[in-house]
């Protein structure tokens, strides 16, 4: 007969008010964590599927809110706890990024709103787009764009059109595939922040918080390697399909005029490989 | 709203440019439920959401077929992302040649199709009307004077092969994923799905449209009646 008794599973409360737990979130929040560590057990106990999600993904979620000093209030909008299959899944509004670039002291302003027929006026990719806001929104929106200023004068812009958003949704969501979460419910809300976080990972200067912002945003943080997330509803797509392409043409290509024809669009990355292919064509293939 | 605003998907161009069964009517009955579901994702910004397998596919593989393309034709295509419209219709072709989209001598369209049967099946049959009325859509709205459409037959990915294999199971109720007659069948389905050993020219084949002046004009003509009716009998009455 065995003198060991099954460890009793722990729940969200004992995790919460454990001893670790409270340390570690008053060492992250100045004002009030008793108030913080209440809030996550009122919006797990809100949620049945959260409920059923595991308590350290929730606690993992809620510490990265914190370290971000991002209130979890669903009605604010700047950050949630969400459940993902029986997990808990820790994602970020579009405030919750402007909120991220105004208290970094690099920003002068940084909007996202979504476009309607008529409020373009230029669309020159490289010049950056322009918009006419006197024109009056009719309809659905026809994209998103999201514009930053810089202190030092630096400004960028994104715009998507609203089927670019619909195909990026349907790339990294697998729930928005099936018709149902996040995106389903707040798809103008989703598409804002979708183009805010494109705009500012490709162009913005990076503070640390806005890194782990990115990198922690629809991830479940793992309780275990700390700082690692793992992407449950997202799978981005590894492979850079236009270089993968361009690659294979290389490699099929078995005459010169084919490498002809490839040289004008040769990206620099695979320049090297087009000369080294072009010169064992001229070797008679050796 | 006014009906006079809406400009028409060159996708959708071919439910409205069905012809009325008889001579009394203007515009068809799949014109008519079409321009109800215009109406409703105009004003109320909600779509019909076709998503079934087929389309789920397409979008998985679309830059797939874009390679298969290019290396079968031995140059590089890279997808077109510039929305286009006139002041009746809208769209944004696939690919095109030429030195910018507003002056392509040629648009293509790629078509991944579902499965090496449904592959071979498009190449003996005319292409649907639905594609005809698209790429004149397209040809008026980059004045190109040719059109190609280019199915292109490309593995299935691995997730939508697991949906089939997961439907057979609950067609064949059997309860393990070891019964020797599903093992079977997966293999079966596996290779109906996936076409590693046929050569890439035999996986693309191409159907030239080309321009028709009269038929687009057929098709603004089409828009001015959608138009006409929207404004009488849904945007007055619904």
């Amino acid at each position: 007969m065995s003198t060991e008794l099954e460890k009793p599973k722990q729940t969200l409360k004992d995790y919460v008010f454990s001893e670790e737990t409270k340390r570690k979130f008053e060492s992250l929040l100045k004002d009030n964590p008793a108030t913080f560590l209440t809030s996550i057990v009122q919006i797990a106990n809100s949620n049945d599927m959260l409920k059923k999600a595991e308590p350290s993904s929730i606690i993992n979620a809620a510490l990265t809110a914190a370290t971000l000093n991002l209130p979890l209030n669903n009605n604010l909008g700047f950050a949630w706890i969400v459940p993902y299959q029986d997990k808990a899944q820790f994602q970020i509004g579009w405030k919750g990024f402007v909120q991220l670039a105004q208290r970094s002291g690099l920003f002068k302003s940084i909007y996202a709103t979504p476009i309607y027929e008529g409020q373009i006026t230029n669309n020159n990719p490289l010049e950056g787009y322009e918009f006419d806001f006197s024109v009056k929104p009719t309809g659905a929106p026809i994209g998103y764009a999201a514009r930053f200023k810089l202190l030092n004068g630096f400004q960028s812009t994104m715009y998507m059109s609203t089927e670019d958003v619909e195909r990026h949704a349907k790339k990294y969501s697998q729930t928005y595939k099936k018709g149902f979460g996040v995106w389903k419910d707040n798809f103008d809300a989703m598409a804002k922040k979708t183009v805010i976080k494109l705009l500012i990972s490709q162009y913005a200067p990076l503070s640390i918080n806005m890194q782990t912002a990115l990198l922690a945003d629809q991830a479940i943080i793992k309780q275990d390697e700390e700082g690692t997330f793992q992407y449950l509803d997202n799978e981005p797509e590894k492979v850079d399909k236009e270089l993968e392409r361009f690659a294979l043409l290389i490699q099929d290509a078995s005459t010169l005029d084919d490498i002809e024809a490839l040289k004008k669009h040769v990206p620099d990355v695979l320049l090297d490989d087009l000369l080294m292919k072009e010169q064992k064509l001229r070797n008679g293939g050796k | 709203m006014e009906a006079n605003n809406i400009l028409f998907r060159c996708s959708s161009l071919g439910y409205i440019m069905t012809e009325a069964r008889s001579k009394q009517e203007v515009l068809s009955e799949t014109c008519i439920t079409h321009l109800v579901d215009v109406y409703i994702a105009e004003k109320y910004q909600r779509n019909t959401d076709i998503n079934n397998k087929y389309i789920e596919k397409g979008l998985q593989v679309e830059e797939d077929s874009i390679t298969l393309y290019s290396r079968v034709k031995k140059v590089f295509f890279k997808k077109n992302e510039a929305h286009l419209n006139n002041e009746f219709i809208k769209g944004t072709p696939d690919l095109y040649k030429g030195e910018t989209i507003n002056t392509a001598t040629e648009i293509i369209d790629i078509k991944s199709a579902w499965d090496i049967y449904t592959f071979f099946r498009a190449k003996h049959k005319s292409p649907k009307k639905l594609y005809y009325w698209q790429l004149q859509g397209y040809m008026a709205l980059t004045g190109a004077k040719i059109a190609t459409l280019a199915y292109c037959l490309i593995d299935t990915p691995p997730a939508l092969i697991y949906d089939e294999k997961r439907r057979l199971m609950w067609k064949m109720n059997i309860l393990s994923e070891n019964d020797p007659d599903y093992i079977a069948a997966c293999e079966e389905i596996d290779r109906a799905m996936t076409y590693p050993d046929i050569p890439l020219h035999e996986r693309m084949f191409e159907i030239e449209i080309i321009r028709n002046d009269a038929d687009i004009e057929a098709i603004y003509e089409r828009v001015k009646k959608c138009r006409e009716y929207m404004q009488k009998n849904l945007l007055k009455t619904l």
